[in-house]
């Protein structure tokens, strides 16, 4: 009799556990990170009465999280991708609309500015029209500098958001150590709240940075970032930091402080916010700012080399148009010698592009890509007198060299802001032919003499004003001045090239012996185009790689590639993001909580509920009756 | 299987993101009428577009420049009829003056119009194009190239100047003074014959031409005759050929074919030579200058016939030169016109490509937009149903 009392009574108090935790999953149906609880009921064993062994009741052998640490860990990782792609995809299309606009890209004020270029070629001698290059030029200068100033403010937004996210790590870590102590405190009672909540906080740290964890036997979670350091140890969390990079100090590194050393991470990291920075910085706006120095370095240089070969309105051969730059060295504050090197610009033609890193072994030098580590061939020993020669690049280092000693050598980093126009006046704009010809007006034949090619810029006596003297009609002497440089009687005959102080030229006919030709430099006011018609097709014509690929192909190419990695970036955020939902719904589907399943289990514990009452009862009643025929 | 309740809002967000995202998408793309609206769209068809983009502007600057240089083509060719207007004019006083019946009275009329001429051909060879430069310096645009002070000289140089018209077509947008009016060739083009001051008789040389089949020898060469009906051609002292004449015969050496009318005196000699250049107004200062010969003796008379002879020659020289001018210059006038037939063309047809890859096909997109509409709207009643689904409920 008290047998079934008892039976009834456990089933009474397992009843109502299972209904408070019903309540409880119901109370959390909408909980972020809450896994659902379950009941385990056990019968409990009956003491042997004869030949009969009768149950004594149930009882409650566990409460279950219903947890599944696999689907959990995948959701952390999909969460730290997108959360990648969502960080990446973000910064990109941002910088999509600042270069990848097609109607106010820079390819855009590159045209106009040789629109105007076309222009001074139908009125060379306009100074309306000069005044008005050297005014396009210059804003094309600050076109491609206002595009510097945005793309460099991307870089220091970057900065500041990696600090943000290195303190919130900070802080999340901080808060899993304290979580790990409570539980390996609690040992296996620990209360299934604190669990959930640590889970939570993976979750969090993983969109900030991707972590790999590892379950300790006290019940604690070990955290580990880059390639194994460890994060948080148990109840100890160690920092992440932002220091210098130490080849460029004008950038910011994550590190991390274990305390007694400071070791930098960056290049370990592809998830989460931070990961999807660095891979911002790294894939995305270092390769568009190196193309765009590249662009204005070989734009200068382009414009400037075609620019010298002409003469100006004041007769004077052309200087350069635009500022040419200098590359930017920097010296890893790693190093242990004390040498300094130095950069120059051999051929803008050759610029690729991208940044090096140049490392002395202690005998010679190496060089690699800085983004990709592709090793990059270079000639020369790195000295003065033996430049390392590169990429058109030539690069050498002072005494006090150590082996092992690195430098980032960024050859157009100060690209954007050199260009700028440097002739002050319109007239100096040199848009005609150096040299002009002439036939002597009392000659007796009608030979006649071409325009002379400049074959040698740098000869001094360029543009004196020289003669050709047949002094028969198959000989010829050429001389400036009255008779001096003298060279000749030279054997000639129709067509063959004369050549003299860095020009040449061709007479064509029969001259007679005293007939005379002139070739001098362009006069002041000269209304020839023919150099500006040159300079007209600068951006068009091959230029970098071989001399392949013009400046308005490496423009558009910029503008491409640039929209392309938007373009892949918002296709990996939808795709990320059905992982990560996926993910989220397969947990869901294991850990949350249903709530039409809590509904039926309600009833079900209600009704067990009624039924051991009602078992108590009758056992009641029987007792009562028991007593009533005993007390008769 | 077991679903989680929260599933159902999960994956409902999740899709009504996803169309929300495309509808806007859509709506920027139906809003601005372009199909790229940054490189991120199509960085393909963006990289493309510039390029087209960029090849529209080069069209647009050829066309420009072809009109410039046709304008200034134009401008030249206008006054190179002028110039052979009044050069014919000349050779119309010449012929006139040298037909036997003018008096010197007359003779200094025809000087006084051929001085008119000769200032009005200065001016024309000092034309202006609208913004002030000079059509016929060649490149010292800014100057007066021709100079008149007594003899014209030229000042400016024999630069030209190219209009680039077509990516690999340039056109000469002019000629230089030099090459228009100072470089003809004197004489017939190859060689000159002028009379020695000093001869006595009547010879006068009527043509000179090149000898059938046989190419004039450069040099210069004195044709004496020795006696009235023998002569000898001489270069340097050096005997080259003689024979015998009388007037009206020709004499031929060293590829030279030269006719004479009168009697010569003995000792008469003529200068045959290379021909060098005269400039055109050289021809008609010397044509005025031949007005002024006085004819009272026969040999005077021969003295006038030959040099008003020259004079024609020159005419002649120059008159065939300009045309040749301006047959180039109608050849580059036609050729700037087939360009910028062919640079509409092309621009019809870049256009066209630009279009098709950067603007936006209205009709699909707004077929599109309903679309999506609809089916966020159908999303929409759905979740709203399956929400309104709970055991809760029917308890």
């Amino acid at each position: 009799m008290s047998g079934t009392v008892t039976n009834g009574l456990t089933a009474l108090m397992a009843s109502q556990r299972a209904l408070q935790t019903t309540s409880n999953n119901i109370a959390n149906a909408n909980t972020p990170g809450y896994v659902r609880q379950r009941v385990d009921f056990v019968e409990l064993p009956g003491t042997p009465n004869g030949r009969f062994t009768i149950g004594a009741g149930v009882a409650i052998s566990d409460i279950t999280r219903v947890y599944d640490q696999y689907l959990t860990e995948n959701l952390r990782s999909s969460a730290s991708l997108e959360q990648r792609s969502v960080t990446y995809g973000s910064f990109t299309s941002r910088l999509d609309s600042i270069l990848g606009n097609p109607d106010t890209g820079i390819t855009t004020a590159i045209q106009r500015f040789f629109d105007q270029v076309e222009a001074v070629g139908r009125d060379p001698t306009s100074i309306t029209q000069r005044q008005q290059l050297l005014l396009e030029g210059g804003n094309l200068a600050s076109r491609f500098q206002q595009l510097q100033t945005q793309l460099d403010g991307l870089g220091n937004e970057i900065d500041g958001r990696l600090q943000n996210a290195a303190s919130t790590v900070n802080n999340l870590a901080d808060q899993i150590a304290r979580v790990n102590e409570q539980i390996s405190a609690a040992g296996a009672s620990s209360a299934p709240s604190l669990l959930d909540q640590r889970d939570q906080l993976l979750k969090a740290l993983g969109s900030q940075i991707d972590i790999s964890t590892v379950n300790q036997k006290d019940g604690s979670v070990s955290v580990f970032v880059g390639s194994g350091q460890s994060l948080v140890l148990g109840g100890h969390a160690a920092k992440l930091t932002t220091i210098p990079d130490s080849l460029d100090g004008s950038r910011l590194q994550l590190a991390i402080d274990s305390g007694n050393s400071v070791q930098d991470i960056s290049s370990r990291i592809s998830g989460g916010v931070i990961g999807g920075l660095l891979a911002f910085r790294n894939d995305v706006l270092d390769t568009s700012r190196q193309s765009l120095g590249q662009l204005a370095a070989g734009l200068a240089a382009g414009f400037n080399a075609q620019h010298v070969q002409g003469v100006d309105l004041n007769g004077d051969l052309g200087g350069d148009f635009f500022g040419s730059t200098t590359p930017l060295v920097s010296a890893a504050t790693t190093n242990s010698g004390s040498a300094t090197v130095s950069a120059s610009i051999t051929d803008a033609s050759g610029l690729a592009g991208r940044d090096y890193i140049a490392r002395f072994d202690g005998t010679a030098w190496s060089v690699m890509d800085r983004r990709t580590g592709a090793s990059v061939a270079a000639t020369g020993a790195g000295t003065p007198a033996s430049p390392l020669q590169f990429e058109g690049l030539s690069v050498s280092a002072s005494a006090g060299l150590a082996a092992g000693d690195r430098f980032l050598i960024r050859p157009v980093a100060q690209a954007t802001s050199d260009l700028r126009v440097i002739l002050n006046s319109p007239d100096q704009i040199a848009a005609a032919a150096p040299l002009g010809s002439s036939a002597s007006s009392s000659n007796l034949s009608q030979a006649a003499i071409s325009r002379p090619v400049v074959a040698d810029f740098d000869d001094p006596k360029l543009l004196t004003p020289a003669q050709i003297v047949f002094d028969s009609p198959t000989s010829y002497l050429v001389f400036t001045g009255s008779g001096a440089d003298i060279i000749g009687p030279l054997p000639y005959s129709s067509g063959d090239d004369i050549s003299f102080a860095g020009w040449t030229a061709q007479v064509s006919g029969t001259p007679q012996t005293g007939d005379r030709f002139f070739v001098s430099g362009a006069a002041p006011g000269s209304g020839d185009n023919t150099n500006v018609l040159a300079l007209a097709t600068v951006a068009n014509q091959g230029f970098f790689t071989g001399g392949t690929q013009s400046l308005q192909n490496l423009g558009a190419g910029i503008v491409a590639s640039v929209g392309s990695a938007a373009n892949r970036a918002n296709n990996d955020i939808k795709v990320q993001e059905a992982l990560r939902q996926q993910a989220e719904i397969d947990l869901e589907n294991v850990s949350g909580v249903n709530l039409d399943e809590e509904a039926a289990n309600m009833l079900r514990y209600q009704q067990s509920y009624l039924a051991a009452s009602k078992v108590i009862s009758v056992a009641d009643g029987l007792f009562q009756n028991l007593l009533q025929i005993v007390g008769r | 299987m077991r679903i989680g309740s929260n599933v159902f809002q999960l994956q409902w967000l999740a899709s009504i993101r996803r169309q929300q995202q495309e509808l806007a998408e859509n709506q920027a793309q139906v809003s601005s009428g372009k199909r790229i609206n940054t490189a991120a769209d199509d960085p393909a068809g963006a990289a493309q577009s510039i390029l087209l983009q960029q090849g529209l502007d080069r069209l647009k600057n050829h066309s420009t420049n072809a009109e410039t240089a046709r304008r200034r083509l134009g401008l030249e060719e206008g006054s190179l009829a002028q110039a052979t207007d009044a050069l014919n004019r000349v050779r119309e006083l010449a012929l006139q003056a040298a037909s036997g019946t003018q008096t010197a009275e007359s003779r200094s009329a025809i000087a006084a119009e051929a001085t008119e001429l000769l200032h009005g051909l200065v001016n024309t060879a000092n034309s202006q194009d609208g913004e002030g430069r000079y059509l016929f310096a060649g490149n010292q645009v800014q100057s007066r190239p021709f100079i008149q002070s007594g003899g014209v000289q030229y000042v400016g140089d024999n630069g030209t100047r190219n209009q680039r018209i077509a990516d690999a077509q340039t056109v000469q947008e002019g000629d230089a003074g030099s090459t228009v009016f100072m470089q003809i060739p004197e004489g017939n083009g190859s060689y000159t014959v002028a009379a020695n001051v000093a001869n006595q008789g009547s010879a006068n040389w009527s043509s000179a031409t090149a000898t059938s089949g046989t190419a004039f020898v450069p040099g210069d060469y004195t044709l004496t005759f020795t006696a009235p009906d023998t002569w000898e051609a001489r270069s340097g002292g050096t005997l080259l050929a003689s024979g015998s004449y009388a007037p009206g015969e020709s004499i031929s050496f060293q590829g030279a074919t030269v006719e004479f009318q009168g009697t010569p005196a003995a000792g008469d000699s003529f200068t045959v030579a290379t021909a060098g250049f005269k400039d055109v107004f050289s021809t008609v200062r010397d044509f005025i200058a031949t007005l002024s010969t006085v004819t009272n003796s026969a040999n005077s008379r021969a003295d006038f016939q030959n040099k008003i002879n020259s004079d024609l020659q020159n005419m002649d020289q120059a008159l065939q030169h300009i045309s040749n001018v301006r047959s180039q210059v109608g050849a580059r006038l036609a050729t700037i016109d087939q360009q910028l037939e062919n640079n509409a063309d092309v621009q019809v047809e870049l256009s066209g490509s630009l279009s098709s890859i950067r603007d936006l096909d209205y009709a699909s997109a707004i077929s599109k937009l309903e679309q999506q509409l609809n089916s966020l709207q159908v999303a929409q009643k759905a979740y709203a149903r399956t929400q309104s689904l709970s055991l809760f409920d029917v308890l």
